[in-house]
């Protein structure tokens, strides 16, 4: 009997030496791996990351469409769920909520395309591939930063400030940069872009997948980005990259303007399309439910974003693109209600039109402009223009891209006035080309952190 | 039934006594109580050095077999044992002397029990008496008022809803302010562990009428003992234990129904509704508008009162709780079943709780003891979507339409004319329908397994040791139906979530008690401590479901989700403690524990915990008369425990996964190395003083604490360009930086005012906390309604202050300076200043127990005082107009300027209005200072006036919970009770209950 307890105590003795060790203490993960990046494989799984994060609803998923498109000539909010009251009203404080969480994704994205492109992991064998996704993040942080100078940047509200420009992974979270000046913001996009189309170019791989950057997205972005900043700062170098860059994605790219029967029916089409060039996946699994753009647009979610009547009603009644619009709902360019269609980035229509914008501006070429616009009004059952003006390709490229997150900051490089528009879709107060609130908010949350960001004026 | 039981627990103790039958005589007699002469039922009567004995009946009279030269053990609680000798009468008739140290009882305390004598710490303790057949879900509710130095918040009405219990202030920033819960000696885990449901605390599935005691355990020389989890204070629960001698049964039965304790802001009708959106409509648009009045808003004449429609007409109430114990000295056993059942006011909210436990001590030989503790509890809970949801029955209230009918007029719920979109006319949810057929579920189940065993090696020399084995399941079970409301645009939508913790505990520990001379007693203390915690869950969720009434997620057509997750976190820990006492005058003890902890970095494992405290009892020097003076206790105590309260991935950066992209498996950046992370530091310094007067019939205790934090576990936030926003949105990494301070005292006093026939017991316990952030890393951070500035609390409400409205147009007015003076009705123009906090800084309750023959009253009342909460909601249900067309808000609204001169509650009515009249100020900050009457019980003993051979007592009572609520504010009209941030958020309101129930003891 005795002995069965010293048994007993010489058990529990071990048992508490061997659960007091330091083993016994490991923090053991079951869901994260060490920061280190161990294969391509990993380079290209922290890019599809960034692109996962890109479609959040703060970014692309909706956000960013939805700015581009209420706040112009094209759109108006009836609040009636209360969502993008600040944007749509200009009644923005530095509080809002939309300023501070669509600052913080398009960050979030950049510290994720920083580690790949300061990536020092090499596979010699896979170099092109490295090279490769390296180039999609130069061209992803390219556009992010463009992104963030069309929201945040002073280009349009009287100032000459840019963005922070944060360019390598810290990990510790010390930063507090300032913003740089326009040029700075400007000069890093541009470069961004052409190291990017450079090094996608160079690494021979072409990816036939829409929803990944391949060369003829890149050279289309940069061409978006180089008209911009042409019209915006009256710069025909600007423009001739412009002009270059979409000529090369006509010239070279497989992409065609969707054909009249079928146009309407091509915005459902996820990654098919023979007009599109670049998409970011969105998927069932990821579906964005009610937070989605679709719910915005259409009255069968909250339907609060409406076309306004005289944009409506400046369509031709032959125009197909006029079918997109249901009564004061377009909700047949994000179909699915439940938020699961991909979001479409840029469309090949984009590019004819910006090439023919970049080309009138230049007197480059009239009839290769009259060429390009043709090719898509004629596919809109609208009959070809001969001798285009600037002015008629401005108005095409209002209502094919309209709703698109497009027109917002095509008003503001063609240093236009922005309407604000009452719930009811009347006009309540013009904010002239120059007015602070132009450009959002810089977030108070960034602003309580970080002593050297400069706040824009106005909020 | 009961006789049933009563041959089963015959035979069941007949198996475990080893009976005597050494046959000699029959002694039998009356234990009286030598007080007042009256006789003591249920004493206990043991033939001492054997297991014979009995207990007295309810006359008090006992009859025992014993033979002459034996000796007989008298003993009852609160009266001194007697040991008498056998001799040659047949009668042996005793008369127990009062006990006067009956207040020092057994406490018990951290990894043991002491004697209050020897208490030197700061702690409260709450009876069983409190804790049984509340009408209250979960246990930890039932502190309010019972214990100083508690403050607790349930938030909402929700049958077993989590409740924030603080104690003694809020001592961290960012990592937990929950107490440590420790049940029977085994730190367990607490909060809510549910996924899909809107509040729940695994501690509900405990039943309190399990419970023999709750100590709170406040000051450094009662928590240190717990080291790195101690910062936040420590509930130890301790469950009831079976008493030797014969099986002792109780069985009681509860029924009632619950309401509201506060009704809560009214609604619009349809004509009022109309009203105030007309005049909204007029005053932004012009007299066009004019005749959008109740014909045109409502061309129907529909009149649909949404409250009725969400709230139950009667939510029940029910208990069933049975129980019985017994024993040798031996075996002692406590085992009990219960059965609780609540439904909260709104259709669709609802707990229940089925528990059974078992506790078994065993003496093996002399000197080991085993013991088994085995607890099963089940739950049952809906809960139903809160805040903003769509779907949230109070959103509903104050957002539905009353020109919406609830029903169309074929019977069925109307859920609007667009059958691509099913919405009522504002865009929202008919929410009675939903309630009907949807439900948030869960059930849980926790199965905990204690494991004791206890050797005593030689006198004073005690090795003992223990596993728990502690397990939670949680099934959670959601459906959105596919006709109307969130399911609607994917066909239906099920969840089933399944959530485990698995925690174990292994203890060890030597205690040796001994006494050098004849008055310098030390005991010391020695304990090893391993937990490990394993939480996992999966998830799995579809939609498409082509017919309703099917829930199970393979049902539907499309998957939706299909997730899992698993963490852990370790925690080893080694103690030692001491205690010296000189004569019971002087006390001197002290503690220390090294502690470690998983969560944090390499070199960061470890840290050191530690107590010192002394205690001088003035009333045992001799200075005053001994029946006055009973006790004079000045106690002091100091030390440093921690808190550990973070999460696994808090000191470390990774790649994360999950999700896909275009059907490739994605890799997202995260988290912030951190090897430098440590505890959090916690200072407690507590004064105290116990006294006695008068044969301790007023008694009561003092206590004075600065309870200092440093090393505060900061999250503090990142610049938002670094990139680093964590998946739950925040961009922020935890540092130790800062310190805060908590300061208050606490007064607790009892008085037995009279005694004999009539009883009167009265107690109060009044408690005072204020808050202070002594440094902050950076300072003035802003978040959301709240401010975190240096010398200030850290509950501070900071906003614009509200001026009210100009009387002359209606225009919002805010002081300039967001304090007094000069006002504009710009929004952008008045500044924000600091408007009072939201912890009440003044808490306690008033207790009046009452009895006379068979009669008893039982009385609580419960204060909170000096603190505000915000009503986050009003910005939409009190706007100004602004939002009046699609949501009519709360029926003060018709209060509103309408012309020069008017003094109104509400600005000009203006339809969208851009002047931010509800934006964020003190307009919607009220005072939540109020008293309560929580509890009134009203018994009656029938046994008083018919006597019984079988019942010990059969109480009839009728009991009232939450009675009548007294607001200082009164433009308040939700309840007080609010969530620990102050917010209000649409929660389902507390309960008031009514119930009515029989308890009976044989």
């Amino acid at each position: 009997m005795k002995n069965i307890y010293k048994i007993l105590f010489g058990g529990l003795l071990l048992v508490t030496v061997m659960s007091c060790n330091d083993e016994f203490l490991e923090n053991e993960q079951f869901s994260t791996t060490p920061q280190n990046v161990t294969s391509v494989g990993d380079l290209q799984a922290l890019m599809y990351g960034a692109l996962v994060e890109a479609r959040d609803v703060t970014y692309y998923g909706r956000d960013m469409i939805i700015y581009g498109s209420v706040r112009s000539d094209l759109a108006y909010n009836t609040v009636a769920s209360g969502r993008f009251r600040g944007p749509s009203q200009f009644s923005m404080l530095s509080t809002d909520a939309y300023a501070r969480d669509t600052f913080t994704k398009i960050y979030q994205v950049i510290a994720q395309l920083n580690i790949i492109i300061n990536s020092d992991f090499q596979d010699a064998a896979r170099a092109n591939e490295i090279m490769n996704v390296k180039g999609q993040a130069l061209v992803l942080r390219a556009n992010a930063y463009f992104d963030l100078l069309k929201l945040y940047g002073q280009e349009h509200s009287g100032g000459t400030l840019g963005v922070p420009l944060v360019l390598a992974y810290s990990g510790t979270g010390s930063e507090k940069p300032s913003r740089s000046t326009l040029v700075e913001t400007h000069a890093q996009i541009a470069a961004d872009f052409e190291a990017g189309v450079t090094s996608i170019s160079n690494s021979g791989l072409a990816s036939s997948s829409k929803d990944l950057i391949n060369i003829h997205a890149a050279n289309g972005l940069a061409a978006r980005y180089y008209l911009y900043k042409g019209t915006t700062q009256a710069d025909n170098a600007s423009l001739q990259l412009a002009y270059d860059h979409a000529s090369d994605v006509i010239n070279n790219g497989s992409y065609t303007v969707i054909g009249a029967d079928l146009y309407v029916n091509s915005f459902a089409q996820n990654k098919t399309s023979s007009n599109s060039i670049f998409e970011i996946e969105v998927g069932t699994q990821a579906k964005l439910g009610t937070t989605s753009i679709a719910y915005m647009y259409s009255d069968n979610g909250y339907g609060d974003i409406n076309a306004l009547p005289g944009f409506i009603a400046s369509f031709s009644a032959v125009d197909v693109r006029a079918d997109l619009i249901n009564g004061n709902n377009v909700d047949t360019k994000y179909p699915l209600i439940d938020g699961s269609n991909s979001i479409k980035i840029l469309r090949y229509e984009e590019v004819l039109l910006t090439r023919a914008e970049a080309n009138l501006r230049l007197g480059i070429n009239a009839a290769e402009a009259d060429s390009d616009v043709n090719a898509v009004v004629t596919n809109r059952d609208l009959p070809a223009y001969a001798g285009i003006t600037l002015a008629e390709t401005l108005e095409e490229r209002k209502k094919e891209l309209f709703f698109e997150g497009i027109r917002y900051f095509d008003m503001l490089r063609l240093g236009m006035d922005i309407p604000g528009w009452t719930p009811a879709g009347t006009l309540d107060n013009t904010y002239l080309y120059g007015n602070t609130k132009l450009a959002f908010a810089i977030p108070q949350r960034e602003l309580d952190v970080n002593p050297n960001m400069q706040p824009n004026p106005g909020y | 039934m009961k006789l049933k039981l009563t041959w089963l627990m015959t035979l069941f103790m007949a198996f475990v006594m080893q009976l005597s039958f050494a046959q000699e005589k029959v002694v039998s007699g009356v234990i009286t109580s030598a007080a007042d002469g009256m006789p003591v039922p249920g004493a206990n009567v043991i033939v001492k050095g054997t297991q014979r004995g009995q207990q007295t009946d309810f006359d008090g009279k006992y009859s025992l077999n014993v033979s002459a030269g034996e000796t007989l053990v008298f003993s009852f609680v609160s009266l001194l044992t007697k040991e008498v000798v056998v001799g040659a009468s047949n009668t042996l008739n005793v008369a127990l002397e009062e006990d006067v140290s009956v207040l020092e009882e057994v406490v018990i305390v951290g990894y043991g029990t002491k004697s209050t004598v020897n208490e030197t710490s700061a702690a409260s303790v709450v009876g069983a008496e409190q804790l049984e057949d509340r009408p209250i879900a979960t246990v930890n509710n039932l502190l309010k008022g019972n214990a100083t130095g508690v403050v607790i918040n349930q938030g909402s009405g929700q049958p077993g809803a989590g409740s924030v219990v603080r104690i003694r202030g809020i001592s961290s920033l960012n990592a937990g302010t929950d107490p440590l819960y420790v049940i029977d000696g085994v730190p367990v885990v607490s909060g809510d562990y549910t996924r899909n449901n809107t509040t729940s605390d695994v501690l509900s599935t405990l039943n309190s009428n399990d419970i023999e005691s709750m100590t709170v355990l406040k000051d450094a020389s009662a928590t240190a003992l717990y080291g790195a989890r101690a910062a936040n204070g420590v509930i130890l629960i301790t469950t009831k234990r079976g008493t030797s001698g014969e099986p002792s049964y109780s069985f009681s039965v509860e029924t009632g129904f619950n309401s509201k304790a506060v009704e809560g802001p009214k609604t619009l009708n349809a004509a009022q509704w109309a009203e105030v959106t007309d005049e909204g409509l007029v005053n932004a648009l012009g007299p066009a508008y004019a005749g959008y009045t109740n014909d045109v808003l409502n061309p129907n004449g529909v009149d649909t009162n949404w409250a009725d429609a969400i709230e139950r007409k009667a939510a029940s109430q029910q208990q069933v709780n049975f129980s019985v114990n017994g024993g040798s000295d031996k075996l002692r056993y406590y085992t009990s079943l219960g059965y609780f059942d609540q439904e909260g006011i709104i259709n669709n909210s609802s707990f229940n709780r089925t528990t059974g436990r078992m506790k078994i001590d065993y003496k093996l030989t002399d000197k080991i003891t085993i013991g088994q503790n085995i607890n099963a509890g089940l739950t049952n809970l809906k809960t139903l979507s809160d805040g903003g949801g769509f779907a949230n029955p109070m959103l509903a209230k104050y957002f539905a339409r009353p020109s919406d009918p609830l029903r169309n007029d074929d019977g069925t719920y109307f859920i609007g004319t667009n059958l691509n979109n099913p919405r009522m006319s504002n865009g929202l949810f008919n929410v009675p329908m939903l309630l009907e057929n949807n439900f948030n579920k869960a059930r849980t189940l926790k199965l905990t397994g204690i494991t004791d065993l206890s050797y005593d090696i030689m006198e004073g020399l005690n090795f003992s040791s223990r596993l728990s084995l502690d397990q939670t399941i949680i099934e959670e079970d959601a459906y959105q139906n596919p006709r109307h409301g969130d399911g609607f645009t994917v066909d239906g939508r099920s969840y089933a979530y399944d959530t485990r913790v698995f925690d174990y505990v292994f203890q060890n520990s030597l205690n040796y008690d001994f006494t050098l001379g004849d008055k310098n007693n030390f005991s010391v203390l020695l304990v090893q401590e391993a937990q490990k915690n394993q939480y996992r869950n999966v998830s799995a969720a579809a939609e498409g479901y082509g017919k309703e009434g099917f829930y199970t997620v393979s049902v539907g057509s499309n998957d939706l989700e299909a997730n899992g997750a698993r963490t852990q976190y370790t925690n080893a820990a080694y103690l030692a403690s001491g205690s010296y006492d000189y004569d019971g005058k002087y006390f001197i003890d002290g503690a220390f524990r090294r502690e470690g902890n998983s969560n944090f970095a390499e070199s960061n494992k470890w840290g050191s915990f530690w107590s010192i405290s002394g205690a001088w009892d003035i009333a045992k020097e001799g200075l005053f008369n001994e029946a006055t003076v009973n006790k004079m206790k000045l106690r002091v105590s100091y030390g440093q425990v921690g808190n550990a309260s973070i999460g696994s991935t808090s000191s470390i950066d990774y790649f994360s996964f999950g999700g896909e992209y275009g059907g490739r498996i994605p890799l997202y950046v995260g988290g912030v190395a951190n090897p430098d992370l440590t505890w959090e530091v916690n200072k407690p310094l507590n004064f105290g003083l116990d006294f006695g007067f008068f044969n301790n019939r007023l008694t009561g205790s003092f206590d004075y604490f600065i309870k200092k934090t440093e090393d505060l576990l900061y999250s503090i936030p990142l610049s938002l360009t670094s990139g680093l926003t964590l998946a739950s949105g925040a961009t922020s990494k935890f540092v130790n930086a800062g310190a805060l301070e908590n300061r208050g005292y606490e007064v607790s006093l009892g008085a037995k005012v009279f005694k004999g026939e009539f009883n009167w017991d009265t107690k109060i316990n009044f408690s005072y906390v204020e808050n202070e952030l002594t440094s902050l890393l950076e300072n003035d951070v802003v978040n959301g309604t709240k401010i975190l500035r240096e010398g200030e609390s850290i509950n501070t409400y900071y906003m614009r202050k509200w001026a009210g409205v100009d009387t002359a147009n209606g225009d919002p007015l805010w002081y300039i300076n967001g304090k007094d003076g000069a006002t504009t009705n710009d929004y952008t123009q008045a500044t924000r200043e600091l408007q009072g906090n939201s912890l009440p800084n003044y808490t306690g309750g008033f207790i009046n127990n009452f009895s006379y023959k068979g009669f008893s009253v039982q009385t609580l009342f419960t204060f909170a005082l000096d603190y505000k909460v915000y009503d986050g909601w009003a910005a939409y249900t009190q706007s100004g107009g602004q939002y009046s067309l699609n949501y009519p808000g709360y029926a003060n609204n018709l209060d509103r300027w309408q012309n020069p001169g008017d003094n109104a509650l509400n600005p000009k009515a203006v339809y969208n209005t851009g002047n931010q009249n509800s934006a964020t100020s003190t307009r919607f900050l009220y005072d939540g200072d109020h008293i309560r009457f929580s509890n009134l019980q009203i018994g009656y003993d029938v046994t008083k006036v018919l006597p019984s051979e079988m019942f010990k007592s059969v109480l009839i009572y009728v009991r009232g919970t939450n009675l009548y609520t007294y607001k200082f504010d009164d433009l308040l009209e939700y309840d007080p009770e609010t969530r620990t941030s102050g917010v209000i958020d649409l929660d389902l309101p507390p309960l008031k209950s009514y119930t009515f129930g029989v308890k009976v003891s044989f």
